[in-house]
């Protein structure tokens, strides 16, 4: 099986067609506005017309380069190019500002290429034993995860808790309106159809991070190009010394282990596995303190964990039906229509297809790693590009992007509002990550409490008696106090200044 | 603005957000039997709002007078209302005048309003605007296949 799924995927079409994939995915994840997501959508039909095995490997090539392409933007513009790498900015960002913008993207391509093939050995060999531990996961254990991951939201604010809090409360308020779990009521629709379905995350994150920048850089227009002065790079190899190697093979296996677990977790995407790796390798860390002032060790925690997502996510979809995150889900569509039915017993059914797929994906892993880096030079021409000139060309993206995801003007002005709320938020030095944060785990937390109390017939001992989301609740414990205290005693130090 | 009044801003404007939130959720009752109902988590988390913005007030009058104000001098209020205004109107009359000629113009008068005399160069900002938007809407319209608002230019 597996020879004959070499032979389809060892095509001029096939490869030409991975190719492919890769580089438009590395252009959708690299503007701000365009996502893996959409480029994934964008082309889902026109792999229906394919063979399987050439229409999912056209795809696998558009998720894996989107994925991957978000970092450009991050460390060049300062936008994440896509949700995943959003916490690829907090130290590419000043990185570029130090003039090591290449170091930056070299780590970046680098190390996505690693997260990408320890996931992708993952994938392969591991899934079996993980899918049988998930696969016993009930609303009750999905409450625990979310509620955990919720808490980050106190660790990403900052200086300021409080407001991270509000931010990140903020955020979860946002995600009600509509219609509700389980029973469908309507909230905070204000009789306004459009609000029905409520707000779309890639309208947030467009007016959240793209809109407001583009308004500030009106506000400080006088100081718009010698922000942007071109950061000159050098870069031999991929930036990354053997030495650096060595220090950083730590944090390279915790992220990517982290980035497969919250891959496997449905619901939760490569934004809050980047955000996540990112805590963890700040706090592990020796010198935290040093994290968001541009150094490497922040960019390979994001960019390992967020490509580390592309592998574990496809593991509850290939052995359970189940997608990792959205692009999993829009998958999930390409290979119903292709006859493949994913679950336990696809390896027996359509093992070639499932062979395609891990080949598919080593070949896009490869593909990007080379590409990505052999045409960084003209990625990075971006920087030539004056700031006054580039900026509007990015919020017509951004409009496009917005009105794309759902043909309908509502978005459009949703992504002005959006941008609009933003700026208040940058004004008054509050946070905007939480705020995202908050948004995506909000509806999974309120369904899942809801189902499982349900089940339980209002009996909220569940949470602690079943194991799984017992620890769960003990690692978010834990989080907190540790959190609280750390911000504590960088207020003490603060006052004593 | 000090960092003080931008503390007490931001409370009272979650306050208020609470409140309202709380207001709204009212008459959400619980429609499927056994259930939390859809009312319970708007409530809890407009509870929630309250007190950490109730937290957030007190703990700013409490606070010591800021020293070091932040300095406003370098935002330009112009340049932000105007980037402003652009946005919205090209927000609002993107489905009327269509993609090519609401993103062309909109190209154009961002362009003048974050260039600086040094580098404001009319003609080159005109042809940049026209053929970006127009090989944007080709590369929707032509090569991925998604639609662009035609708007006034449809015949």
């Amino acid at each position: 099986m597996l020879l004959e799924a070499c032979m389809q995927v060892f095509t001029p079409t096939c490869l030409g067609l991975i190719v492919l994939g890769v580089v438009v995915g590395i252009i959708f994840g690299a503007i701000p506005g365009l996502s893996a997501t959409m480029a994934v959508v964008l082309f889902l039909p026109m792999s229906f017309g394919m063979s399987p095995t050439n229409g999912l490997s056209l795809l696998i090539g558009l998720y894996l380069g989107g994925i991957s392409g978000g970092l450009i933007s991050a460390i060049l513009l300062k936008i994440p190019g896509t949700p995943s790498s959003i916490a690829t900015v907090f130290d590419g960002a000043p990185m570029a500002e130090h003039g090591e913008a290449g170091k930056a993207l070299g780590a970046g391509i680098l190390y996505s290429f690693i997260g990408g093939l320890i996931s992708i050995f993952a994938l392969i060999f591991i899934s079996p034993y993980l899918a049988a531990v998930t696969i016993k996961f009930t609303p009750v254990e999905y409450f625990s995860v979310a509620l955990f991951s919720l808490t980050i939201i106190a660790s990403l604010s900052g200086t300021s808790l409080l407001k991270g809090l509000l931010a990140g409360v903020f955020g979860i308020a946002i995600s009600m309106v509509g219609m509700a779990p389980i029973d469908s009521v309507e909230r905070f629709t204000f009789d306004n159809f459009q609000l029905m379905s409520g707000f779309d995350i890639v309208v947030i994150l467009i007016g959240v991070f793209a809109v407001t920048d583009i308004i500030m850089s009106g506000f400080g227009r006088q100081h718009l190009d010698d922000n942007y002065e071109k950061a000159k790079y050098n870069l031999n190899g991929y930036g990354i010394t053997m030495k650096e190697f060595k220090e950083q093979f730590g944090n390279m296996i915790r992220s990517a282990l982290i980035g497969v677990g919250i891959g496997i977790l449905p619901g939760i995407g490569g934004n809050v596995a980047g955000l996540l790796s990112y805590t963890a390798t700040k706090n592990a860390s020796k010198h935290p303190e040093k994290f968001g002032t541009g150094i490497v060790d922040g960019i390979i925690a994001s960019e390992t964990s967020n490509n580390a997502v592309i592998g574990g996510s496809l593991i509850p979809l290939i052995t359970m039906g189940i997608p990792g995150n959205t692009v999993a889900a829009i998958l999930l569509g390409g290979l119903t229509i292709h006859g493949i039915t994913p679950g336990p017993l696809v390896f027996q059914k359509s093992g070639v297809y499932v062979y395609a797929i891990f080949l598919a994906l080593l070949v896009a892993n490869v593909v990007m790693l080379v590409v990505e880096r052999g045409a960084l030079k003209w990625f990075v021409k971006l920087l030539d590009i004056p700031k006054h000139i580039l900026l509007p060309i990015v919020m017509a993206c951004c409009v496009v992007g917005a009105y794309a995801s759902n043909s309908r003007m509502f978005d459009v002005w949703c992504v002005v509002l959006f941008g609009l709320l933003g700026l208040l938020f940058k004004k008054l030095s509050i946070p905007t990550t939480p705020l995202i944060i908050g948004f995506i785990l909000g509806k999974m937390t309120e369904e899942n409490l809801r189902r499982a109390l349900q089940a339980s017939n209002g009996d909220i001992s569940v949470f602690f008696t079943r194991p799984i989301s017992l620890a769960f609740l003990v690692v978010a414990f834990v989080f907190v106090i540790y959190t609280l205290r750390k911000s504590a005693q960088a207020a003490k130090l603060k006052e004593s200044e | 603005m000090t960092e003080k009044q931008k503390n007490f801003i931001c409370s009272i404007l979650f306050f208020l957000f609470g409140l309202f939130m709380y207001i709204q959720s009212l008459p959400i009752t619980p429609v499927v039997g056994k259930d939390l109902g859809s009312g319970f988590m708007p409530k809890l988390i407009a509870v929630a709002i309250i007190i950490l913005s109730v937290i957030e007030f007190v703990l700013t009058m409490l606070k010591k007078k800021d020293k070091k104000k932040v300095s406003s001098n370098s935002t330009d209020m112009k340049g932000g209302i105007l980037t402003i205004v652009s946005i919205a109107s090209y927000a609002l009359f993107y489905d009327y005048l269509g993609f090519l000629l609401s993103t062309t113009l909109y190209l154009f008068i961002q362009m003048v309003i974050l260039s600086n005399e040094d580098n404001r160069k009319v003609k080159t900002f005109a042809i940049i605007s026209i053929a970006s938007s127009a090989v944007i809407y080709v590369v929707f319209n032509n090569v991925i296949g998604m639609q662009l608002p035609a708007g006034i230019l449809e015949i």
